[in-house]
């Protein structure tokens, strides 16, 4: 009986766990390397390790226009976007690994 | 028969532990289809001048959700200088997430990232996006410039927190408590859960209560003792609605890969 029970639990609980998605895919070393392959095929794709990133200072003269531009319909100013595609660097220890891998070639 | 449940209690614990990082190992699309999505994104919001965006991400399958919840994942992009290793300086959005430690699901970390990663494991490339009022925008910034937002964090992590009280939190309450803190200009978590309570409404998780409990038991990360009689948690279509109700947002909507925005509010759910 016992058995059934935990088995029922097993099988009610499976499905409702796939709601969860809240895990970084931040240091995968897999990502890290299937985009350094990416980048060797695609010419216009750059990546970039990022060390810090600090939130760019809003003044509040930018405040206001960019309030009177959404109030009148007018297109606000355009920010300027890297076009190197930015990740963070892969865990230590599999960062370790993938140098590891890189002196035996 | 102890065996059998051994294995099954087992495999049972593997699909949790790997519910949010198995994505990240084999990703549902290219290398290439993810940053050339990811760099639309950003471009999407600049050309909006949006400093600060709320952004969320579909890492399931739709048919695995629970009903009434599409997007899996919700964070708060801000237009940054980033320093890159190489000594160069680049701008772009830095997203600001609360993610589950991924050897202890059932305790959070603050980890900023960049789109490609936030994008790397999602299931559909697409987007959610909530671009706050101007004002809102600055006073966001403002939490984060001067590290008060990390003060906002609470380690105990349940993917069905309760918004109204400080006893777990997950990625969408996270949200939520810095755009209360923005609006009200405090880090006062009583003022805060006090004003969601007032103000805000949450989705009922339409999941029976029994099945709750008894993934609360097997899964970590999932706990409903913070919660009374129903059963409802913060989303990315309850502050969506909860920012649009007191016009707080000047856009909202989803992009897609094609680089498409859609306002249809039944895609809107989750």
């Amino acid at each position: 009986m016992k058995a059934k029970f935990l088995v029922l639990a097993v099988l009610l609980t499976s499905g409702y766990v796939q709601a969860d998605d809240s895990v970084g895919h931040s240091g995968k070393a897999s990502k890290h390397s299937a985009l350094a392959a990416s980048q060797a095929t695609a010419v216009s794709v750059a990546v970039g390790s990022a060390v810090v990133a600090a939130p760019v200072v809003i003044s509040g003269a930018a405040v206001s226009a960019a309030h009177d531009a959404s109030h009148k319909h007018e297109s606000p100013q355009t920010l300027i976007i890297t076009d190197t595609v930015i990740t963070v660097d892969a865990a230590p220890n599999e960062a370790m690994a993938t140098r590891q891998a890189g002196d035996k070639e | 028969m102890r065996r059998l449940l051994a294995v099954l209690v087992m495999l049972t614990s593997i699909q949790f532990a790997e519910a949010g990082s198995q994505a990240a190992q084999k990703p549902s699309f290219a290398p290439d289809a993810i940053a050339t999505f990811s760099k639309s994104v950003e471009r999407d919001l600049a050309a909006q001048g949006a400093r600060v965006a709320i952004l969320a991400r579909q890492g399931r399958p739709l048919e695995d959700m629970p009903e009434g919840i599409v997007f899996t994942h919700t964070a708060i992009a801000i237009y940054s200088d980033i320093s890159l290793g190489d000594g160069t300086k680049a701008k772009g959005y830095a997203i600001h997430n609360l993610y589950q430690k991924p050897d202890n699901p059932d305790v959070s970390e603050l980890v900023t990232d960049y789109p490609v990663d936030f994008f790397w494991g999602a299931h559909a490339l697409k987007a959610g996006v909530i671009v706050p009022s101007p004002e809102l925008q600055r006073q966001i910034l403002e939490l984060f410039q001067s590290k008060q937002a990390a003060a906002l964090h609470n380690p105990a992590y349940s993917v069905i927190a309760n918004p109204f009280n400080a006893t777990y939190q997950n990625c969408t309450e996270y949200t939520l408590d810095i755009i209360n803190a923005a609006i009200y200009g405090t880090t006062d978590k009583q003022r805060l859960k006090a004003n969601a309570q007032a103000y805000f409404s949450p989705e009922k998780v339409r999941v029976s209560r029994f099945k709750l409990a008894l993934g609360g038991m097997f899964a970590d990360g999932v706990s409903i003792s913070d919660h009374g009689r129903t059963i409802s948690t913060t989303t990315f279509t309850t502050l969506r609605a909860y920012l649009r109700k007191y016009a707080l947002a000047d856009a909202v909507y989803i992009f897609d890969e094609a680089g498409q925005r859609t306002s249809h509010n039944t895609l809107l759910k989750g």
